[in-house]
């Protein structure tokens, strides 16, 4: 009994944890301008990160070594260098997106100045960063993440035109009038990387460190990325759905978290209106979380330092203190009163832009007898890894050029 | 040549082995990534090519900057793990002391001791409650 | 010491050449830029600046009219219409000022005259609609809703005008 409520616990928190600002954006806008003729993309995305989540996990429970650590072994101090340097800047930009995205959250449900929830939310992904438990940290922002589940009632409760929507979902590579085809490739790349975002790497591989996984947590691990991220990319669709049901009719634009939770309101009341502010609230400082020791991980991970929220943050200095610095900056670039939005909107371009710099190295060492034994990938896994290689090398090269013609969409 | 002699001769290749691999000490604890390796001549003279030289020590910290920029650091400001602590070569490099025991860690202990210990909960095991 | 004196004209004609050839190409990169960020717009881009800020202020109208329909439904809290009408303040704030900094060509500068205006009139009704939402303001949901719809259809005039 209590193995089975591990193992449901493990995939509520997936599911919970897979949303996080850049999906709920990215999703949003999309449904609104393209309806769900991108939906393909968020498919391809979740399987994406399906192997890739199964991977580094896999890597970090086999042989004990975390993302950075391998990238530096097999890359030399140089390219991993420039890639550590990439990585942490991409995840800084996602960090300072999703702390704005609480601040933005909690101002939708209080109207206080969001400048003032910015240094409130900051404080507290710090104070849980520096106190809590890392296995309590987890569940209960992936839990209370699960409270998004709300957007999934209420495309029932707005009762859909569902053939309509599986004819939208059917148009793939057709983009609904009025928007051009540039626009249409801008945000599939946008949405795969919203999806496939690189901090879940670091995070995915390092936790497994911090939970002490072994050769025996595979299984469980297989379990709750393989049930846990599919479920989660339907919450994804849901909001792309929303989107799509009450918002494009009317021709309305999302540029802000105000509008993304309209259809909510529209269709549940302020009930479920007040369940899926939570829940965004919880998504959001649950990936502010992540990335904040995300940032930690890299660079202690590059140079060798101990590391872990599992040890006392005395016996873990240098690590605690460069979280504590990302978060400053973090704070420094949203006091410059810069949209968050427009932040998170940057933060998926460029994570699709960085993807290959940590894809393949946890390719090549998940295939690597030394580290993995007979735990090397199998032939489904490289198949499908294969792949993906592609797939991510043609998301990297296009996104920067798409963003350039398409002046980020607005095209 | 026995099998056994044939295992203990097993080949290192320091670039692929050792250079850039994490470092731990003797509970386990990360103590830096090897940034570069120190070798001399057999009796701990400079290297005389044609003879045969061994690694002397693993370097840190400073280290890194000439392994990225070029040039070698003055030796005052090496931080070395003597090899004689290397206990065992595999996907990490095991040492047979404690980290405290080991000077090269000033940066660490230097942020702990000014900045980290100061904070309140500094001290706090978080996997305590 | 000779091969290298040598060699030095030879490398510096090189340089020179390839100097030259970086600078042609140097400044090819920078008239293509300023052509391209000239202020007086050629007709066509100037159509379609016109209409993405006019269809930036209508997504923000009919934002407007959906929070204060689900506001007076009781469908929404106050706090987040509030904050929603302040997004789309901006909004209209951001498409006002992408048309006051058009410098068209003659035969667009009417149309252009008229968004203003309806990007005005539709501002005036989203400030009034907060005002409601934060009791500070007679008027009733049904009056706020007309309003809007009056400035949505007066934005939809004058899209059809510049020929969307």
């Amino acid at each position: 009994m209590k193995r089975l409520l591990g193992v449901a616990l493990g995939i509520l928190t997936a599911i919970g944890g897979f949303v996080d600002i850049g999906d709920l954006v990215t999703n949003a806008v999309v449904g609104s301008r393209f309806g769900l003729s991108l939906v393909w993309v968020v498919v391809v995305g979740v399987v994406g990160i399906c192997l890739f989540a199964e991977m580094s996990g896999r890597v970090a429970a086999v042989s004990g070594r975390a993302t950075f650590e391998i990238i530096r072994e097999r890359l030399g101090p140089r390219m991993a260098g420039a890639n550590l340097v990439a990585s942490f800047a991409i995840n800084l930009l996602t960090l300072t997106a999703e702390v704005g995205g609480i601040a933005l959250a909690l101002h939708l449900a209080s109207s206080v100045e969001p400048r003032l929830w910015i240094v409130v939310a900051a404080a507290a992904v710090w104070l849980v960063l520096w106190r809590v438990k890392f296995s309590i940290m987890e569940n209960v922002a992936g839990l209370l993440g699960l409270l998004l589940v709300g957007f999934g009632v209420a495309l029932f409760l707005l009762g859909p035109d569902w053939g309509d929507l599986l004819a939208q979902a059917a148009s793939i590579g057709q983009p609904p009038g009025g928007q051009s085809m540039g626009s249409y490739w801008f945000y599939a790349v946008a949405l795969f990387g919203a999806a496939m975002t690189p901090y879940e790497v670091f995070f995915f591989s390092s936790g497994a460190v911090e939970e002490k996984w072994t050769a025996k947590d595979l299984s469980q691990n297989r379990l709750n990325v393989l049930t846990g991220f599919p479920l989660g990319g339907l919450l994804s669709v849901a909001i792309a759905a929303c989107a799509a049901v009450v918002l494009m009719p009317q021709s309305i634009e999302v540029s802000s978290l105000s509008q993304i939770v309209l259809p909510v309101a529209q269709a549940g009341g302020t009930l479920l209106l007040a369940v899926v502010i939570l829940g965004i609230v919880a998504a959001t400082f649950g990936a502010a979380l992540e990335t904040a020791l995300s940032s930690g991980y890299t660079v202690a991970q590059y140079l060798g330092w101990s590391w872990g929220k599992f040890r006392r943050p005395a016996k873990a200095a240098r690590f605690h203190l460069t979280m504590i610095v990302a978060l400053l900056i973090a704070v420094g670039i949203l006091m410059t009163s810069v949209d968050p939005i427009a932040v998170t909107e940057m933060s998926v371009v460029f994570s699709a832009v960085a993807l290959p710099l940590t894809y393949v190295p946890i390719l090549v060492v998940a295939n690597d007898p030394e580290y993995m034994g007979e735990h090397v990938s199998g032939k489904v896994a490289n198949a499908l890894g294969s792949v993906y290689l592609v797939i991510v090398l043609v998301a990297a090269l296009a996104a920067i050029p798409l963003m350039i013609a398409t002046g980020a969409g607005s095209a | 040549m026995s099998d056994i002699e044939r295992a203990a001769r097993r080949v290192i290749d320091a670039r692929l082995h050792l250079l850039d691999r994490q470092v731990l000490d003797v509970v386990g604890e990360p103590v830096t990534a090897i940034d570069d390796l120190e070798i001399v001549g057999a009796d701990g003279e400079e290297v005389v090519p044609g003879r045969t030289a061994r690694v002397a020590a693993v370097l840190a910290g400073p280290a890194i900057v000439t392994r990225l920029l070029g040039g070698h650091p003055p030796p005052s400001r090496w931080e070395r793990i003597e090899w004689s602590h290397v206990e065992r070569v595999g996907t990490t490099v095991d040492l047979s002391v404690d980290r405290d025991a080991l000077d090269l860690d000033w940066s660490e202990r230097w942020v702990r001791d000014r900045v980290i210990a100061r904070i309140p909960g500094g001290l706090h095991d978080p996997e305590s409650d | 010491m000779r091969p290298s004196r040598d060699e030095h004209p030879v490398a510096l004609a090189l340089l020179r050449r390839g100097s030259l050839r970086l600078r042609a190409l140097v400044l090819m990169i920078v008239v293509l830029a300023t052509a391209s960020c000239a202020t007086a717009t050629s007709s066509s881009s100037a159509q379609e600046s016109i209409t993405s800020g006019l269809e930036e202020a209508r997504s923000a109208v009919a934002t407007a009219a959906l929070v204060v329909t689900l506001l007076e439904d009781d469908r929404m809290t106050a706090p987040v219409a509030d904050t929603g009408l302040l997004d789309q303040i901006g909004v209209l704030e951001d498409s006002s000022a992408a048309l006051m900094t058009l410098v068209p060509p003659a035969e667009m500068a009417t149309p252009l005259q008229q968004g203003m205006t309806a990007v005005g009139t539709a501002t005036d009704a989203v400030v009034a609609a907060r005002l409601w939402v934060n009791g500070e303001s007679g008027a009733s949901a049904a009056e706020l809703l007309e309003a809007l719809e009056g400035a949505e259809s007066e934005i939809d005039d004058v899209l059809a005008e510049v020929g969307a």
